[in-house]
């Protein structure tokens, strides 16, 4: 009996040592969270340098034709689901609502779910836009890191979805937002981005910037219990360089949070972020659009062995526009050298030398351009257009506030050296207003009617700028919900109206398409689970912003994997 | 020492009763029979500077409810009426199912706020919105 006992112990063993091989159960290591995404998605963005880019080729440009739905799981959004759920170990994790569900990678059916409920006087200036949006979890070790709106940092099991701890950091400087009608200062911060899981710390980006403009800061959090190990300002404070780029006083409201899950290097130690737009948006009380404000509208580097910031490179600046530099600044290793590529709001992919910051070339991506004429060689705007007059006529503006490409994550594939966008031509009539005061929170001062054009979806060269294909959906205006790229040389992607779209990541040619109905506004993602590989898009929300009628679609929300 | 310490007391009711009972007094929000400020063009400039600051985020600048902050409603074909509209400003209206919602504005703006926004939405109006 003992005998058999102690038999059948060797044997469990040995199974989940070799489940463990199969499957990587268990803790997720460093050395997991360093790779490219494979078998396991570990990061929103698959790795540290944001690439979106997968190993698997069980799915690929030959057989894509194929596929099907292995399954559809609702998780009863409401509100756009913008997040790319990580997978590890058999189980999917996704936030939507200020909860946290793990669904089964067999089947999407729910294992467990986590609920946080927001504080009772949680509201304010454009809070309920952001309410109940995530744009991803991190896994490491034993926990997924999920980060409410409210700017709590969850620690949760991944098996079991039980909290080790919650972390508050409202007195570490970051107050949630309150109603105006029962605060008497109700600025505070939303988290709608998500955590970064970095060896040694969670990278928390802390973002009040369309809240009423509290200064933007990266935290690193201990991952055992959420202490804060540093804070990282993205407006230069003083003695650091750009701090006079703002007028005396306004750094304490000029926004620029970190805006979007940012990427890292483990060579250079150092988290990369853009950030958000300059506050208020009408730029009278930062400088009127003469004085630069650093740290807004920017890429930012931070040292994460101590918090202190490497370079800042402002793309915007002044930024008069509400065009804060969204997207994940990719890494990319270019001619060996070590390079941040952004496409971002501009119309304009930006390539910085990742170590210094040096701006190395801006290469327009849209037709549509009119804000500037260009970038000269130290990467400063060449004749942008004159300012809206206070109270006076709007101005046409392209790209409009939404940008050439928003927050909806780009991707690129080594293999192809192609990086693909989800792009739009679009415009606003933009102008100036006085900036309203409600509760000690200073309004935008500023207002925007659309002038769109269609999402195009597209690739291009990462090297030399050259776009190489793109499928524009005619009559159709907004974005994609992201992208994904893969060894096997396809590139996937959902259209705002809900095309389900895998195309030959090579020449574009459309390889399978399904209408499923509803708005995507998160990128896809892929993983092998059981020896075959499988790829989700979840579907959710109010198509465009504001702006259902051309795509003719209702809110949805429901998660759908495809296999073959 | 007793009286300091029952005026500290009156003093802390009173604040708690200033935290309760927001800035305005509840008449403030009647709503008038007509609007005051309808075809005034100085209101009709202030309610534009209000409406483009805490509207058009969700309604859009042309109140064709192309916010770039969610989906509010197009203002312009509005069918309330007069009274229904300051109502719903007032007091918001929740979306069945979703989070987004139309906020309330009651002790935020001023009903002279509120009325001059009204008055700017109103000369937006397309030929079957209801102002009456
Ligand atoms: C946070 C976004 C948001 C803001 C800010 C906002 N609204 Fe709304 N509003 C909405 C939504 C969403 C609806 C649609 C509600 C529904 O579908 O029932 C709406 C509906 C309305 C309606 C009802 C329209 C109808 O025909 O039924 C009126 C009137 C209105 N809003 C006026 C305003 C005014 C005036 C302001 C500025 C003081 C304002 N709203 C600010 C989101 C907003």
């Amino acid at each position: 009996m003992q005998q058999l006992k102690l038999k059948g112990v060797i044997a469990a063993m040995a199974l989940a040592g070799f489940a463990g091989l199969a499957q990587a159960g268990g803790p997720v290591t460093d050395k997991m969270l360093s790779m490219d995404a494979g078998d396991e998605w570990l990061h929103a963005n698959g790795n540290w340098a944001g690439h979106r880019y997968s190993t698997l080729n069980q799915i690929n440009a030959r057989n894509a034709k194929k596929l099907n739905v292995a399954w559809m799981k609702s998780i009863g959004a409401k509100t756009d689901t913008m997040a790319t759920p990580l997978y590890h170990d058999g189980l999917l994790f996704i936030p939507q609502d200020n909860k946290v569900f793990a669904l089964s990678a067999d089947d999407g059916s729910i294992v467990w779910k986590y609920e946080h409920t927001l504080p009772e006087d949680w509201g304010g200036y454009n809070v309920p836009f952001f309410t109940g949006k995530h744009r991803g979890v991190a896994i490491s070790g034993m926990y997924v890191f999920f980060l409410s709106n409210d700017n709590k940092l969850h620690a949760l099991d991944y098996k079991t979805g039980k909290a080790a701890f919650v972390k508050d950091y409202q007195d570490q400087g970051f107050p949630y937002p309150k109603d105006f009608s029962q605060a008497g200062d109700s600025n505070g911060y939303v988290s709608t981005v998500g955590p970064l899981a970095i060896p040694g710390a969670i990278l928390l980006p802390m973002n009040a910037t369309d809240t009423g403009g509290l200064p933007g800061y990266v935290v690193a959090a201990n991952p055992s219990n959420g202490d804060v190990m540093w804070k990282a300002n993205m407006i230069p404070g003083p003695g650091e360089e750009g701090y006079d780029t703002w007028p005396e006083g306004s750094h304490e409201y000029g926004g620029a949070g970190p805006w979007i899950v940012g990427s890292y290097d483990p060579d250079l130690k150092m988290y990369f972020t853009g950030t958000a737009n300059a506050y208020e948006w009408n730029p009278k009380n930062r400088g009127g659009g003469e004085m630069d404000n650093v740290g807004a509208a920017s890429i930012v580097a931070v040292n994460t062995g101590d918090g202190s910031v490497a370079w800042r490179y402002v793309g915007v600046p002044g930024d008069p526009w509400d065009y804060d530099l969204p997207q994940t600044p990719l890494v990319i290793d270019i001619d060996g050298k070590k390079t941040i590529v952004q496409p971002n709001k501009t119309g304009y992919i930006h390539h910085l030398d990742a170590k210094t910051g040096k701006f190395l070339k801006a290469d327009k991506f849209i037709d549509q351009v009119n804000w500037i004429k260009g970038y000269d060689k130290n990467g400063r705007p060449i004749d942008m257009i004159p300012l809206p007059e206070e109270g006076g006529d709007p101005v046409l503006v392209q790209p409009g506030l939404l940008g050439g490409v928003n927050m909806y994550p780009s991707a690129y594939n080594p293999k192809t050296g192609l990086v693909y966008l989800p792009a739009a031509e679009s415009g606003m009539m933009y102008g100036f207003e006085e900036i309203k005061i409600i509760s000690n929170v200073r309004h935008f001062g500023a207002y925007q009617e659309f002038e769109w054009g269609p999402e195009v979806d597209k690739a291009v060269n990462v090297k030399t700028g050259e776009e190489v294909w793109r499928d524009t959906q005619e009559g159709e205006p907004g974005y994609a919900g992201g992208m994904l790229t893969t060894a096997g040389n396809i590139t996937v992607y959902t259209t705002q109206a809900g095309k389900f779209t895998v195309a030959d990541a090579k020449s574009g040619k459309i390889l399978y398409r399904l209408n499923m109905g509803g708005a995507a506004k998160s990128g896809p993602m892929t993983y092998k689970h059981k020896g075959k590989q499988y790829i989700v898009q979840a579907l959710g929300g109010v198509a465009q912003f504001g702006r259902d009628e051309p795509l003719k679609n209702e809110f949805a929300s429901v998660i759908v994997a495809f296999t073959r | 020492m007793q009286i300091t310490k029952w005026l500290l007391a009156m003093f802390c009711a009173a604040g708690l009763w200033m935290a309760l009972v927001p800035a305005g007094m509840a008449e403030e929000y009647e709503v008038p029979e007509a609007n005051p400020y309808s075809g005034d063009k100085k209101a009709i400039r202030s309610g534009r500077s209000w409406y483009r600051n805490v509207c058009s985020p969700c309604h859009g600048g042309r109140a064709d409810g192309q916010g770039e902050r969610g989906t509010g409603a197009d203002l312009r074909k509005q069918k309330l009426g007069y009274k229904g509209f300051v109502e719903v400003v007032l007091d918001g209206r929740k979306v069945q199912g979703r989070i987004q919602f139309m906020p309330g504005w009651r002790n935020v703006l001023s009903m002279k706020d509120i009325l001059e926004i009204t008055a700017y939405v109103e000369t937006l109006a397309l030929p079957e919105a209801n102002w009456e």
